[in-house]
């Protein structure tokens, strides 16, 4: 670290000035013993709980157990620093991480130390904030209303997402979970332009638990490349960092969040995956000798989710009022938790968890993903309990049907492969289903807008393709978007405005331009 | 200094029964002379009464880590009765007793205690003094304060 020689007199000047001390008390104690990355210390009278403690050389520590004559805590750095009988100080400071704008466009760990290489985040003491905070309560929200879209025709359409809601994506490894999260992200450019400083820019927190470096490096050059990192805060505690690290960068990214959402902001918070991070609880604990229960998960691990899914809200407007926490109403934090099953196993210990705690779940399974339906969300057991109300109203008028429409197909497919003779409403059944299958579909990285969805599905639920071969339906879709963008801007203000579904109107707009489109093709 | 809690409930009915029979002091020169190292059996041979069948009990139990702990958690237990609060202050150099009797007159306005100071010189401080008292620390050593400063020099932000 470079340091300016005038920056180093000024501080020295106030440390002259104030030589004489305070004086202060410190409480102190020594450590017993070490080990595994959690250490016990004898002494440190009036220890609080995730008190942050000061080990020589700069290592730092949380008290997690109050004993009757130890404290346990779990060192957040070198272990191997730390030897028996080493004193230890309190600093009589609960756990905390910077906050502000100064983090976004930044990589931080747990503690919100920058880990990019891109010097100091510049923030001062009082952008300091503890990590575990109380959610807000009953009176201070209101029930979610606006849409988080995430650009993905599949989940706007059938699963909607509302600000302020927790949704769980789950399933398998390789299932496309985190390209689903990199593509909402992306698709938040759309909020405000990209602007962090556009107040209805959706701002967003990636937490990558126990991830491989390469992984996460992969994601923030992905996110610099299309400008959104100017508006996420990456919290990183990769596969190397302590299991504690790993556990707190949940609450440290929820803390970051919280300061945009009390400030009457929109924020998108990803933790990636809440399933390591219960492992790296589950070590912490165990070392700790807390007794284990069912699959020696600690008492505590249903807590250890729900207290943190709980701080996703939508603020009421008059928070403020109730609580001079807020700086402002109408923020929200949309949380969208990620768990990996095994072999596709919803029904193992922390899924079941996580479904329970979240407000509906995103279901991607490995067997679609295999047959080419990207992304692989299985329409018939993902659900968003709130985020309907949130659906643009001629979103919900045009993909009413969808969901219904599908299921049907998924039914008549299993007959069809009989090859038995299909009457004509059985057979319509099946051409509609394959096309809107393929209107489903969308590339990695190409978030779509809401309008351009609406157009689309509205020309499969209206059955104008389908006498279009299944496999010229992608080929369909950008030629008809593109020429609709070009021809009829006009359509994309009706559909954001539309109060009851879409007008005759945009609907005869929509048609000729599928006409077009289509006679162009064949 | 930490006490192991099986000892602590031996010293604790060993300190009562002391008290009932009004032979505080003795029991505790006696445990001093077994933490000195003098061989049991002498210790056993000039013992109080309680002592003496202390000890035997501790055998009789094999409770011979109590035996070697004991001394130092009686002792504990003692200064708790009396209101006292014993600590260390360390310093660079010897310090004279008028300096200790401030220092003393000084803590025990502020913690409400008597307190039984022990010095100990520790060149590493270079100048000023630690003082600590049970697991609490005033340190007002030129050392502390350097480690403080360079906390400081280390976290202060950086113009960009």
């Amino acid at each position: 670290m470079d340091l300016r020689p005038a920056e180093v007199t000024s501080i020295l000047e106030k440390e002259i000035e104030n030589f004489g001390g305070d004086g202060r008390m410190q409480s102190v104690g020594q450590v017993l013993s070490v080990g595994d990355g959690v250490a016990r210390v004898y002494g440190l009278d009036d220890c609080m709980m995730n008190e942050l403690l000061e080990f020589p050389e700069g290592v730092r520590g949380i008290a997690l157990n109050l004993e009757e004559d130890n404290v346990g805590c779990v060192l957040l750095g070198d272990a191997a620093k730390v030897r028996e009988g080493d004193t230890v100080k309190a600093t009589g400071r609960i756990i905390s991480v910077p906050t502000g704008d100064a983090l976004l466009g930044r990589v931080v760990n747990a503690l919100g130390d920058p880990v990019d290489g891109k010097g100091p985040l510049g923030t001062t003491e009082s952008d300091l904030r503890p990590i575990e905070q109380p959610a807000p309560s009953v009176v201070e929200r209101q029930p979610v209303t606006e849409p988080l879209q995430t650009g993905i025709k599949a989940i706007d359409a059938m699963i909607p997402i509302g600000r302020g809601q927790r949704e769980l994506i789950i399933g398998d490894r390789q299932t496309g979970k985190t390209a689903l999260i990199i593509d909402t992200i992306l698709s938040q450019k759309n909020t405000g332009g990209g602007d962090p400083a556009n107040p209805e820019q959706v701002l967003c927190i990636y937490v990558a638990v126990a991830q491989k470096q390469s992984t996460v490096v992969d994601i923030v050059r992905r996110l610099e490349e299309a400008g959104a990192m100017r508006y996420t805060i990456v919290v990183m505690a990769s596969a190397i960092d302590e299991a504690s690290m790993q556990y707190l960068s949940c609450y440290a990214g929820a803390t970051m969040g919280e300061r945009f959402r009390d400030a009457g902001r929109h924020v998108a918070i990803f933790y990636d995956d809440l399933y390591k991070q219960a492992l790296a609880y589950r070590q912490v604990m165990l070392l700790l000798r807390r007794p284990p229960g069912r699959e020696a998960f600690p008492g505590d691990v249903f807590n250890l989710h729900s207290r943190l899914l709980e701080r996703a809200a939508k603020l009421a407007d008059n928070a403020p009022e109730i609580n001079p926490r807020y700086e402002a109403g109408g923020g929200s934090m949309t949380a969208l938790p990620v768990v990996e099953t095994q072999e596709g196993d919803v029904s193992a210990y922390i899924p079941t968890n996580v479904i329970s705690i979240t407000d509906g779940q995103i279901f991607l399974e490995a067997n679609l993903f295999n047959s080419g339906i990207r992304p692989a969300v299985n329409a018939g057991i993902s659900v968003s309990r709130v985020g309907g109300a949130a659906q643009i109203p001629a979103m919900k008028k045009t993909a009413g049907s969808l969901r219904l429409d599908l299921a049907q197909y998924r039914e008549l497919q299993a007959f069809a492969q009989f090859g038995s003779d299909l009457d004509k409403a059985t057979q319509d059944k099946l051409t509609r289903g394959e096309r809107l299958v393929e209107i489903l579909k969308q590339g990695q990285y190409r978030p779509f807008k809401v309008t351009d969805q609406v157009a689309i599905i509205y020309a499969g639920t209206s059955g104008a393709l389908d006498d279009l071969p299944a496999e010229r339906v992608s080929e369909f879709e950008s030629a008809f978007l593109e020429y609709l963008n070009a021809s009829h801007p006009e359509v994309a203000d009706q559909i954001l405005e539309a109060k009851k579904g879409l007008t005759d109107e945009t609907k005869a707009i929509l048609d000729q331009a599928i006409g077009t489109v289509k006679a162009q093709l064949v | 200094m930490r006490v192991d809690p099986v000892t602590a409930r031996w010293a604790q009915a060993l300190f009562n029964t002391a008290q009932r029979a009004d032979a505080v002091d003795e029991v505790e020169r006696d445990l001093d002379r077994i933490e000195r190292g003098d061989p049991l059996r002498e210790v056993v041979a000039g013992a109080h009464p309680l002592t003496r069948n202390f000890i035997e009990l501790c055998l009789l139990r094999h409770r011979r880590e109590v035996l070697e702990e004991i001394a130092p958690a009686f002792h504990q237990r003692v200064l708790i009765e009396r209101g006292v609060v014993e600590g260390v202050v360390e310093a660079p150099r010897a310090l004279g007793s008028s300096e200790l009797g401030k220092l003393k007159a000084a803590l025990a306005l502020r913690l409400g205690k008597d307190v039984i100071l022990t010095s100990r010189v520790n060149e590493e401080l270079l100048a000023g003094v630690r003082i600590l008292v049970g697991s609490n620390m005033i340190d007002q050593s030129v050392q502390g304060r350097l480690e403080e400063l360079r906390k400081k020099l280390e976290a202060a932000p950086l113009p960009a």
